[in-house]
């Protein structure tokens, strides 16, 4: 079943006391999380280096089990359903998990068979992606001939090919250029019109503040403040921007 | 079975993109057969299978010189000529065509070999004859045959001249024995019965002991029988380099799949893609087997294709062509086991290496030292013993002295199948190590 189908109750992603602490580690990399991410929204998640978004992104995601804590996507929990949650949920990595030797159309045929895609279903799905990521003259051509902001655009392709209920995006643009970083942005704010959640980690601040209704900034694996954008901005009225307040709120010292 | 099918056909594309890798998985297992094969063929010919060729220099030209090479020369695993290039060979001659490797040893039967032959004989049976003494060492020493070997004849080969050579002497040294003892009988028994009647019976102008024919040494009462050892007992086939080398190198090119397969994992760990695939609604399993059944599919393709060099590639050459015999369903069998102890390996190795440049040489590293201990390039019975006793641990070795039993000795299913179960279980080591790992990674 495509992650398409049906309703999914609000809130989409439900995250109560999360904890999680490696193997050997001395300190947890994720302590005491509690989010709550509403139908529709675009969730930006931002930290400094280490703090744990991608840690968070792979425990909401199923990619790693928690040590604590509870994660529930469309009313199901993530890890004693996990086969229909993975139904459910897309995943655009920092990685260009991408196939570099096989074309576009190879890479997203892949996937969508994985996804349970099939026959004209799978064809239309790999169409609508191309075509909603701008690579449909492209789709016969290697992945290893694309430009750095092609490879990111079919990597989003990759993961709303399925036209998944809720979309983790880690870093979707980092490393190209402004106008691919523009068009992935127009992307996923026509994708949130089509009713798809997103959770967005990124250091631009200037795509936080074009894209996401509510902002959680953690920092050594604890949210410190979780609250919409705006209403953050006028709480703090000593910061001119976004970025000032991020680093108000994390400290200026770097993060060896 | 659709995501199962299609992480099949995902990698078969991905190969088929490879050209390193298929020349690796390809060209080299073909260039390897062919050249092994042509290499080792000529020496199987002169050890097990056909003939050592060497000189008879004959500085005598008497009787007993003839019989020799004339016993020689009859000979079937050691070829002995008098007679080279339409004339006698001289000493000085022989041995420059060892150094210049056109034969493999020659023989000299010294001048005067005949007459000392005849009087050490005839000193020996009339000692007989009188009672005397007749232990070995009381006689003066006798002629000596020379045999002068190419430095580089291995030990084995130089064994079976020696024993050519000392079996024909020895025939020659009965008859001429045999006649000179028949000879003293007659005259003994003659001389007794004169003794014996106080000389009044008449001297017989007949023989009263027969004249003794070399009929005695060669005709014997009983005889030695060659049996091989195949265990069919009927059929046995030469192991020639052929039958040896097209499986074993075959074996070889598909132990090698280890390196693209691991390189495979690695990448796909590496970049990502795993972590892609492990929040997608697909198991592990069905990831897992959709890439083993492409890889060990390639495996079983590069087993035809060194198959098919070694049935119409090798003849063109000048060699015999290979032969898969009566059991090639039992064949197929080893060859897929081999494959799947192959890809085992390859996934674990591709599970456990963090970087493609540990396993590109941990990888072929631990192929080429498996397939030396299992008798790929040196047979198991020349090693060493402690060798032997580690060579049992070798997959490589399982595989080939299975194809072995097979090809040569004409076995079947049932004698294979404890190489068969240990290949099986080898595979299912290696598949058990990569799950566990591959669990622990996402924990």
């Amino acid at each position: 079943m495509a992650g398409g189908e049906g309703q999914c109750p609000s809130p989409v992603l439900r995250v109560l006391a999360l904890g999680k602490r490696y193997r050997g580690a001395s300190q947890s990399a994720l302590t005491a999380l509690n989010l709550t991410v509403a139908a529709g929204e675009i969730f930006g998640f931002l930290g400094p280096n280490g703090a744990g978004k991608t840690t968070a992104i792979s425990v909401m995601s199923t990619l790693l089990r928690p040590t604590a804590g509870h994660v529930e996507i469309c009313g199901l929990d993530a890890f004693r359903h996990t086969a229909r949650v993975r139904r459910l949920i897309g995943v655009v990595p920092q990685d260009l998990a991408l196939f570099d030797t096989l074309t576009a159309e190879e890479n997203l045929n892949y996937f969508g068979r994985l996804y349970g895609l099939k026959g004209a279903r799978l064809e239309d799905a790999v169409r609508w992606a191309l075509d909603v990521t701008g690579l449909a003259d492209r789709r016969r051509d290697a992945v290893g001939t694309f430009s750095g902001g092609m490879k990111r655009r079919i990597n989003l392709a990759a993961g709303i090919l399925h036209r998944p209920k809720l979309l983790f995006l880690d870093e979707p643009t980092v490393g190209i250029d402004a106008q691919s970083r523009n068009k992935i942005m127009e992307n996923l704010l026509w994708l949130r019109d089509q009713g798809i959640t997103m959770i967005y980690t990124t250091h631009y601040m200037e795509e936080v503040q074009r894209l996401c209704t509510r902002i959680a900034i953690i920092d050594h694996g604890v949210i410190v403040v979780q609250e919409q954008t705006e209403q953050l901005m006028r709480q703090h009225p000593d910061c001119r921007d976004l970025g000032e307040l991020f680093l108000k709120l994390t400290g200026r010292q770097l993060r060896d | 079975m659709s995501k199962w099918l299609a992480t099949l056909i995902k990698e078969w594309r991905l190969l088929s993109r490879d050209r390193t890798g298929l020349l690796l998985l390809f060209a080299m297992p073909a260039v390897l057969v062919v050249a092994m094969t042509l290499v080792q063929d000529n020496v199987l010919r002169r050890s097990g299978g056909l003939q050592v060729t060497g000189v008879v220099v004959d500085q005598d030209g008497g009787i007993v010189s003839q019989q020799l090479a004339k016993a020689l020369e009859g000979c079937d695993v050691v070829s002995f000529s008098s007679w080279v290039d339409g004339r006698a060979a001289t000493e000085e001659e022989a041995a420059a065509w060892i150094e210049g490797g056109r034969f493999q040893f020659y023989l000299v039967m010294p001048k005067g070999l005949t007459a000392a032959v005849e009087a050490g004989v005839r000193r020996r049976v009339d000692r007989w004859m009188t009672d005397a003494d007749t232990a070995p060492g009381s006689s003066p020493a006798g002629p000596e045959v020379a045999l002068r070997f190419d430095p580089t004849l291995r030990h084995v080969y130089r064994t079976a001249v020696e024993g050519v050579v000392e079996r024909a002497l020895a025939g020659v040294q009965t008859g001429v024995t045999l006649r000179y003892l028949g000879d003293a009988l007659d005259r003994k028994v003659q001389q007794r019965i004169a003794e014996m009647t106080g000389g009044y019976a008449p001297q017989s102008a007949q023989r009263l002991v027969p004249e003794l024919e070399d009929d005695a040494l060669f005709d014997p009462v009983a005889d030695v029988v060659v049996h091989g050892v195949g265990m069919a007992g009927e059929k046995e086939r030469l192991p020639t380099a052929v039958q040896q080398n097209v499986p074993a190198w075959a074996l070889f090119g598909m132990f090698f799949i280890v390196v693209p397969l691991s390189g495979a994992l690695i990448r796909e760990r590496r970049e990502g893609i795993w972590a892609r695939l492990m929040v997608m609604p697909v198991s592990k399993t069905v990831l897992i087997l959709g890439k083993l059944s492409a890889y060990v599919g390639v495996c079983l393709v590069q087993f035809g294709c060194i198959v098919l060099v070694g049935k119409w590639l090798l003849p063109l050459l000048g060699t015999d062509s290979f032969t898969l015999g009566d059991h090639t369903g039992a064949i197929l069998m080893v060859a897929l086991c081999s494959a799947l102890a192959a890809n085992g390996f390859g996934l674990m190795l591709g599970v456990v290496a963090r970087t493609n440049e540990q396993a590109a040489i941990l990888g072929p590293v631990c192929v080429v030292i498996a397939a030396a201990l299992g008798g790929i390039m040196v047979p198991v019975f020349a090693m060493p013993g402690i060798m032997q006793r580690i060579s049992q641990g070798s997959p490589l070795g399982w595989a080939h002295e299975a194809f072995m039993n097979l090809l040569v000795r004409d076995g079947g299913l049932c004698e294979i199948w404890g190489q068969l179960a240990l290949l099986l279980l080898f595979f299912a080591l290696t598949l058990t190590v990569s799950i566990v790992v591959l669990r622990r990674i996402h924990r």
